[in-house]
């Protein structure tokens, strides 16, 4: 399993990567850890004549934490974040998931940016970024944008990202109160059967606010604004939360797959949402 | 397509491939320089039987492109240890029976060489966390994970063996 | 006719087992889980799940066996060299079972050389006697017979080499772990490695030179290892995930060889059996395409499913096998996949499951719980 032939280009500088993206169109792509889109390429089931790598380029890289706000390189991968104590005190939800992915030798080449920009419903930064409302910037030749998580899945391998544009970072503020990101997986090395990234903030034994995403039960992560909306107000138990799951079971659409089949996978993501729940609660 | 020159320094040693772009690194190191203690498992990235160690990192060589290797530096088995000079690791799997038909042993022991670098006191869970990206069909991991363990213990001057005490659980310390 | 166990003390091992596991406080506690379960307390079930095995390998007797019309013997061929080391080579061929230490030490009890002294060589076509090779745990029954029996030929042959060496008659010399001995007079020996030198440099009369045997060994019968195997596993009702708690491994093997090789071959074995009995499948989809072609969907379990096993053993010898070893490479897959799949069955039991199917994914498993109506 050898991908077809291609092109390679190592810019080292963002500028250079665009306008190499910008010279080639959709003969060119760039590769991050490569960790989804090289087994992409070796399967053919990915072309990429052109192919552009980010890792000389020094600017996408780095955990930057000022005031309540972090930023993280697209290139920052994910056995970083896992080991940057700075952002575990920060938002312990970003170690506590990515410790779930995948297994070591894929995390240290895995990246946070290819994570999100794969659009793969399997990946489990993008629900995470939803919950944690983060933000996206998009180079491209017409300059810098910004995306929220919350708009940017749109299908399977389909994001608001433009071909011709370069994810350079993430941004998010930090997630005030319990947090707990919840995975149900077959092994390590595998995707979510179910998982469910949960922020909730209480006062005085009542949850004020709550951000809800999950993962792999839909073409896209599903952001769960009804279930956050029902917890709020509430001790996030008995009826609220009961609430909470059945407004999440309306909004996910999973499929079978070796996993299970789809009574199953609503059943565990109930069981996980719960879970997640119950442990951002007694964190909060 | 093309060959590029392609410069990777494997075992200390520095070496100027002609390689296409798209061949993948394992394979670089297995037939263009005939360094074969990385071994082809699956290549689909998910036995680690090729894992080398890339610039500090352990990494599936079945899923880096040559193009992206060039300039790394890259530590196979055979920079670990040789016959006549074996790695403590290499001599606590012969000890303990670490290794049967052998085949993920090179993938094993590059990873449990860095895990030992990043967590030099791990506990039985720690160890069986970090080496989660290994597979191995013979020895149902137990005397691996104790391989790695005395190995620990003795990179740490310890004499006396805590390889059969299981820890808590505390995965962040194996990453 | 049909085939006759060899030996087996079936009782003791079981009663090892139940004893070592606890398993009277582990049913109690099983039973104040189902309590707890009931009552709203816990949404986890525990399952224990035994199997007692024997197995039957060793293949086989010539005039009951055979492949493609070869009979199932195996063979050993020794050359011991004048300096006093030996070359051993076998019908057989090792994937990693061990077989250079295993045979290595059989011959080293036998002919008394030093088992590092011992070279064993084995699957090279041009150099190796006949034989039916390493499947079905046949190698130590069949060719580590021939190799004691081979090393057997070897002594006798060294015993008259003694007997001339120390001017005796062949009878007035025993066999002492490395040496031919004067009977009642101990400081009167040749060593095997004196007789080695003596076979090739010296000219005895009626002996031919050389130190050399072959021998073609037909298992008058199979052997019959077994053992006791006992699952512990942890069920999350709702979400149908498992955790193996402890998994006791006791087997008896007959003589036992090598026991970090045993050891090894039943930890591979048994993780083998967690990985068919919780969730390894060949599956396909309607159009025929297999759908579990990858690792990560044909479930081998890493290093973090797999529990930390603890092994046992009873000792029965096989009366029939030259030093009553009876094989051990397919026992932990014959005992542990009814063990894994028997303590999912068993955490169900108390609701009235009466069949399950394997492999026990978590899918299968959720679906056990809810067809028990167990979801509420
Ligand atoms: C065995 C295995 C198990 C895995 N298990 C999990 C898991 O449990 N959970 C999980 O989340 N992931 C899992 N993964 C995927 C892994 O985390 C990937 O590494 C990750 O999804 C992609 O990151 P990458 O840096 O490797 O991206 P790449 O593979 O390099 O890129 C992925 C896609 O994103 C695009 N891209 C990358 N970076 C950028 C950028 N900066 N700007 C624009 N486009 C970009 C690429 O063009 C490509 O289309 C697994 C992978 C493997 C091999
Ligand atoms: S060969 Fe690379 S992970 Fe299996
Ligand atoms: S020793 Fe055979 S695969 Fe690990």
């Amino acid at each position: 399993m050898i991908p077809a032939g291609f092109d390679y280009h190592r810019p080292d500088s963002v500028q250079a990567a665009l306008s190499i993206l910008t010279e080639h169109g959709d003969e060119a792509r760039v590769v991050a850890g490569g960790h989804s889109l090289i087994p992409m390429m070796k399967l053919r089931m990915a072309e990429v004549p052109h192919l552009i790598d980010l890792q000389a380029i020094a600017e996408l890289k780095g955990i930057c934490i000022d005031g309540d706000t972090v930023t993280i390189g697209a290139m920052t991968t994910q056995h970083e974040l896992i080991t940057d104590d700075a952002l575990a005190d920060f938002a312990p939800i970003m170690r506590e998931a990515a410790l779930q992915i995948a297994d070591p030798q894929v995390r240290y080449m895995g990246t946070v940016g290819g994570n999100v920009a794969n659009g793969d419903p399997g990946n489990d930064m993008p629900g995470l970024m939803q919950a944690l409302d983060a933000v996206f910037t998009l180079v491209g030749p017409n300059g810098t944008r910004e995306v929220a998580a919350r708009d940017f899945f749109e299908a399977a391998y389909m994001t608001a990202r433009e071909d011709d544009e370069i994810l350079t970072a993430i941004r998010f503020q930090c997630p005030i109160g319990g947090q707990a990101y919840e995975k149900q997986k077959r092994k390590i090395g595998d995707y979510a059967t179910a998982a469910a990234a949960v922020i909730l903030t209480k006062e005085g034994g009542a949850c004020t606010g709550a951000s809800i995403a999950m993962t792999n039960l839909s073409d896209t992560p599903v952001q769960c604004l009804a279930s956050a909306e029902a917890l709020v107000g509430s001790a996030c138990n008995g009826e609220a939360l009961d609430k909470a799951v059945t407004e999440m079971l309306a909004v996910i659409d999973p499929g079978e797959d070796n996993r299970g089949p789809v009574e199953f996978k609503k059943h565990v993501a109930g069981v996980i949402l719960r879970r997640a729940i119950a442990r951002a609660w007694d964190r909060g | 397509m093309a060959k590029q020159i392609i410069t990777l320094t494997v075992n200390g040693e520095t070496h100027e491939v002609a390689a296409e772009p798209r061949e993948l690194l394992v394979y670089v190191l297995r037939e263009r320089l005939r360094i074969t203690g990385p071994h082809v498992g699956c290549e689909t990235s998910h036995c680690g039987a090729c894992t080398v160690d890339m610039n500090g990192k352990s990494v599936k060589s079945c899923t880096v492109l040559a193009a992206q290797a060039d300039g790394a530096e890259i530590t196979t088995i055979e920079g670990l240890g040789n016959p006549d000079g074996l790695h403590v690791l290499q001599e606590m799997f012969r000890e303990h029976h670490g290794l049967q038909c052998g085949f993920c042993t090179p993938g094993m022991i590059t990873r449990a060489h860095r895990l030992l670098q990043e967590n030099p006191n791990p506990t039985e869970e720690e160890v069986r966390f970090g080496m989660a990206g290994n597979l191995c069909r013979c020895t149902g991991y137990q005397n691996i994970v104790k391989s790695i363990l005395a190995a620990a213990d003795q990179m740490n001057g310890n004499t006396s063996s805590s390889s059969e005490a299981v820890g808590h659980s505390n995965m962040e310390a194996a990453e | 006719m049909g085939w006759e166990y060899d030996s087996g003390d079936y009782h003791t091992a079981w009663d090892k087992a139940l004893a070592t596991v606890g398993y009277d406080a582990l049913r109690a506690e099983q039973a104040q889980m189902v309590e707890d379960f009931k009552a709203g307390k816990t949404r986890k079930l525990m399952g224990i799940g035994l199997c007692h095995f024997t197995e039957i390998v060793g293949a086989g007797p010539v005039k009951n066996c055979d492949i493609l019309g070869m009979g199932m013997f195996d063979s050993c061929e020794i050359r011991i060299h004048p300096t006093g080391s030996a070359i051993a080579r076998l019908g057989t061929i090792s994937q990693g079972q061990g077989h250079a230490t295993t045979f290595a030490q059989i011959l080293a009890s036998e002919i008394g050389l030093p088992a590092d002294s011992i070279t064993i060589e084995e699957g090279d076509t041009d150099t190796a006697p006949y034989g039916l090779g390493t499947y079905g745990s046949r190698s130590t029954p069949v060719a580590g017979a021939a190799t004691a029996m081979a090393g057997r030929k070897i002594r006798a042959k060294a015993q008259m080499i003694a007997a001339y060496l120390l001017e005796v008659h062949d009878d007035d010399v025993e066999w002492d772990v490395d040496r031919f001995v004067v009977k009642g007079a101990p400081e009167r020996f040749k060593t095997m490695k004196d007789i080695a030198f003596a076979a090739y440099n010296q000219a005895i009369p009626g002996v031919e030179p050389g130190l050399e045997a072959v021998s073609y060994y037909d298992p008058p019968n199979m052997t019959y290892p077994f053992g006791a195997y006992i699952a512990v596993t942890d069920i999350d009702v709702d979400t149908g995930e498992w955790s193996i708690r402890q998994f006791y491994a006791l087997d008896d093997c007959g003589t036992r060889i090598n026991p970090m090789v045993i050891e090894g071959q039943v930890h591979g074995g048994v993780t083998e059996g967690l990985a068919i009995a919780m969730g390894q499948e060949i599956a396909y989809d309607e159009m025929g395409n297999c759908k579990t072609g990858t690792l990560m969907d044909f479930f081998l379990p890493t290093a973090w499913e797999t529990p930390h096993y603890v092994t046992d053993f009873t000792e029965t010898p096989s009366p029939h096998h030259p030093i009553g070893a009876k094989g051990v490479g397919e026992s932990p897959n014959v005992g542990s996949v009814p063990a894994f799949s028997n303590a999912v069955h068993d955490a169900f039991r108390a609701f009235g499951l009466r069949q399950s199917h394997m492999p026990h994914d978590h899918a299968r498993i959720w679906k056990i719980a809810n067809g028990l109506g167990l979801h509420g």
